[in-house]
């Protein structure tokens, strides 16, 4: 599943979540700035990220497969549409070499943005991305901005999402079990099919964020104010350095990027 | 000739993904025609991967499902199975999504393509089986009736498509005693109309009730087979699979060891009371 | 006390009234829909009385200022274990009670942990919630109401959906919690060896109590229990078969261990 915690002990699911965060995003913008010099060293530091997390191939692999006709289709989109200089072509069809260059440009881009993002969901927890969130965001709570309850609710989207999947499969295999065909012709058919679905399904969630809310509140929920954390959040030197690391990337990136073209 | 055969058959959830957790670790089975068999074992042991073996939903990673003799993993003989082999999942009533109780019974019915009249046939005499009002069916909406008739609504659902084999996960889960009562009864009635039952269930005393066979299941394999009085007599057995002995069956078990003179392992209270009577008065006698 | 949805309906408790003293363990039995979900519901306030008063520690559930407190003494555990539990992890779920009542970080820790042990999770601390059993989520959401120190834990059919094991493992924790720690508990049932372990069993039926006393009491042949289509526990259902039968037995025998002493000595 994309974005799933893996609960392993590593030096990265250590890190503040804040420096997490932070650093994903230098990281994505020394990526998405810089030129071929950004893409290598967020490449090398993706790299090193992936090791230090200790993420196993084959997950990140999956993980990336699911994004994978998306991804396919915006190069295909780039490789196909970009005007230039015609190497390939078959009847209306033509490729450019500024095609093919902007089509693997961007796939090196989306893969690092997307391998980044994998290695912050699969370190951190969303209780603890959310904390991180709110935290960073927090001073937009001053503008009457209900910062902690978008949080809240967004991390426990994020805890319910395993159990909704699940809900959703037990679905399907109900229906399927009554002939109901998800697959195969038939618009009219294949319509009913997804309201067999769907319907259940949001029964369920309604039903299930009603029993949630009441057992927030069972358990002395009332929303930020006066709310303390367990984890007290204070950066540490492997956050400093961290944030040291990936913020030198992104200058480093802009700079290479502005002064040689690179 | 066995309705169902399984050669062990291997199956894991998240295969090759660290989280990768193996259901079925070389399970066989047979179920022959006619019988009621009950698949225990404790929350985890595979019995419901098993169960969703039967009708196609998932086919083995290793090994091979027959189902009347053809193999599951054949595409077109899979289009078929799932009016064969009725699967009742746990919780079954988190499945409604039409309006009435009536249309809900009729998913199935027409899905296989019957003809207005033989559905509306189908599914009252499925409501009649489970003993819900056909009236009242055509009036209320699923979700407005109370647990114990959601799931017997579900379970005609599933019975509407007049199944040789259903195949039932848990299917008091949750329920009253009374609810339990009456989905039993509905469950003796279609076994002696000849519908072969394989019951998932961590209730013994449910098995000990219904069951003719019993496949006790523990980590995806299957650990004991026997009459519900075979099984039940080894008392070792079940508790490793993590399962409790039947009340009956655990008084008598226990009586034993204080010196009582009784091989059966009673599956009823009333075959308890008769054996401990004979064992008391045997006692007197040699007093 | 009397409760109903809106205005114009049905009265789901019908004039109940009870009194529960610290440390006793209470348990409810009755069949679904008899209301006594509702029941529990009005313990910590979750659920106002439509008429009547309900007082925790003397603290009126119908004034507001009062819930926070009362649900700081009161703590709650569900039927369904996946709807309750809000964290990604074990710990972090088990903390989000002590949170939200402002509690500081070191003794949140500490609450965290103390909870962890005496609900033997402690190996399950990173797990996220959808990888435990039914019975550990139970656990775990008792672990979230041990962590706020609470006197009192209302369960509202805890074990329904759970299998034999982890019924075992939380009738287990809560017997230890009532041991240990005079915990007072309210206990919502349809398993009624469940309720054989109670100090006292309330019956309802219909919207009020219909039988109410020591598990002896209510179990007892004579016992208005009788004809309300209720499950017996086994070993009464047993010997009540065995006194017909003509065994000299006590009226009633609630647990297999006692059915066996007492036919030993026949």
């Amino acid at each position: 599943m994309l974005g799933q915690y893996l609960p392993v002990e590593s030096a990265i699911h250590r890190l503040d979540p804040r420096a997490k965060l932070l650093s994903t995003f230098l990281l994505i913008a020394a990526v998405m700035a810089g030129g071929w010099a950004g893409m290598a060293i967020g490449g090398l530091i993706t790299a090193a990220g992936v090791m230090a997390a200790r993420l196993p191939l084959g997950v990140l692999w999956r993980q990336v497969r699911l994004l994978g006709l998306i991804i396919l289709a915006s190069v295909l989109v780039q490789i196909l549409f970009t005007p230039g200089d015609v190497v390939l072509s078959a009847g209306p069809v033509k490729v450019t070499v500024q095609g093919l260059v902007s089509g693997v440009t961007l796939l090196i881009k989306i893969l690092l943005v997307v391998l980044t993002g994998i290695i912050l969901t699969s370190t951190t927890t969303s209780l603890r991305l959310a904390s991180g969130i709110e935290l960073l965001l927090k001073p937009l709570g001053r503008l009457g901005i209900p910062v902690h309850e978008i949080v809240m609710a967004l991390s426990i989207a994020i805890r319910f999402i395993p159990v909704i999947t699940e809900e959703a499969q037990h679905i399907i295999n109900a229906q399927l079990s009554r002939g109901v065909a998800f697959y195969g012709p038939g618009l009219g058919r294949r319509a009913k099919a997804v309201i067999s679905l769907v319907v259940p399904l949001l029964t369920g969630v309604l039903r299930r964020s009603d029993d949630l809310a009441t057992a927030m509140e069972a358990r002395c929920y009332r929303g930020g104010a006066g709310r303390t954390r367990m984890h007290a959040m204070v950066f540490k030197r492997a956050d400093v350095m961290c944030l040291l690391m990936t913020g030198t990337s992104l200058v480093a990136a802009v700079l290479l990027r502005v002064t040689l073209g690179l | 000739m066995p309705i169902i055969r399984m050669d062990n058959i291997w199956y894991a959830y998240n295969r090759g993904t660290p989280i990768q957790t193996n259901a079925l670790s070389g399970l066989s089975l047979a179920v022959s025609r006619g019988s009621f068999v009950a698949l225990a074992g404790h929350t985890g042991s595979g019995k419901s991967t098993v169960l969703q073996h039967l009708n196609g939903l998932l086919l083995p990673q290793k090994g091979r499902v027959l189902v009347e003799e053809a193999d599951t993993r054949d595409k077109s003989f899979r289009r078929s199975l799932w009016a064969k082999v009725g699967l009742v999942q746990q919780y079954p009533e988190r499945q409604f999504f039409e309006e009435t109780v009536f249309s809900e019974v009729a998913v199935g019915p027409n899905n296989l393509g019957l003809s207005p009249a033989e559905v509306e046939d189908r599914v009252l005499e499925a409501l009649a089986v489970v003993g819900i009002d056909r009236k009242r069916a055509r009036e209320t909406s699923p979700y407005a009736l109370s647990g114990g008739e959601q799931r017997r609504v579900a379970l005609a659902s599933v019975l509407a498509l007049r199944p040789g084999v259903l195949a039932l996960d848990e299917p008091t889960a949750g329920i009253d005693f009374m609810g339990r009562q009456r989905i039993f009864k509905a469950l003796a009635d279609l076994k002696s109309q000849g519908v072969t039952i394989i019951m998932a269930s961590h209730n013994m005393d449910d098995v000990a009730r219904m069951a003719d066979r019993v496949v006790v299941i523990k980590e995806g394999r299957a650990l004991l087979e026997g009459s519900p009085r075979q099984v039940f007599a080894s008392q070792g057995c079940v508790r490793e699979a993590g399962l409790n002995l039947p009340f009956p069956s655990e008084v008598m078990a226990r009586l034993r060891e204080k010196g009582f003179n009784t091989e059966a392992p009673a599956l009823t209270v009333d075959e308890a009371a008769e054996e401990i009577i004979k064992c008391v008065g045997a006692r007197k006698t040699a007093q | 006390m009397v409760y109903r949805y809106g205005n114009n309906s049905n009265n789901v408790l019908n004039g109940i009234t009870a009194d529960i003293s610290r440390g006793e363990f209470v348990a409810v039995i009755g069949p679904n829909g008899s209301g006594k979900s509702t029941l529990a519901r009005h313990i910590n306030g979750l659920l106002v009385p439509s008429e009547g008063q309900v007082t925790v520690d003397g603290m009126d559930t119908r004034e507001p200022e009062s819930i926070p407190e009362i649900r700081r003494r009161v703590g709650f555990v569900f039927q369904n274990p996946d709807n309750q539990l809000v964290g990604t992890t074990v710990e972090e779920d088990i903390a989000f009670g002590p949170e939200n009542t402002g509690t500081s970080p070191e003794d949140i820790r500490e609450s965290v942990d103390f909870a962890m042990t005496v609900a033997g999770l402690r190996e399950l601390a990173g797990r996220p919630p959808h990888m435990l059993s039914g019975g550990q989520k139970q656990q775990l959401a008792i672990a979230g109401v041990v962590a706020m120190k609470t006197g009192c834990l209302v369960l509202d059919e805890p074990t329904s959906m759970i299998g034999p094991a982890g019924r075992r493992s939380v009738m287990g924790l809560l017997s230890r919690l009532k041991e240990e720690f005079n915990m007072t508990l309210v206990l919502i049932t349809h398993h009624m060896e469940e309720a054989v372990f109670a100090d006292r069993v309330m019956v309802t039926v219909e919207g009020h109590i219909a039988a109410e006393g020591t598990p002896r009491e209510v179990f007892r042949s004579t016992s208005a229990l009788y004809g309300m289509g209720l499950e017996l526990p086994g070993p009464v259902e047993l010997s009540n078969r065995l006194r017909a039968l003509g065994l000299t037995l006590p009226d009633p025998v609630l647990t297999v261990d006692e059915l066996v002493s007492c036919l030993c000595l026949l």
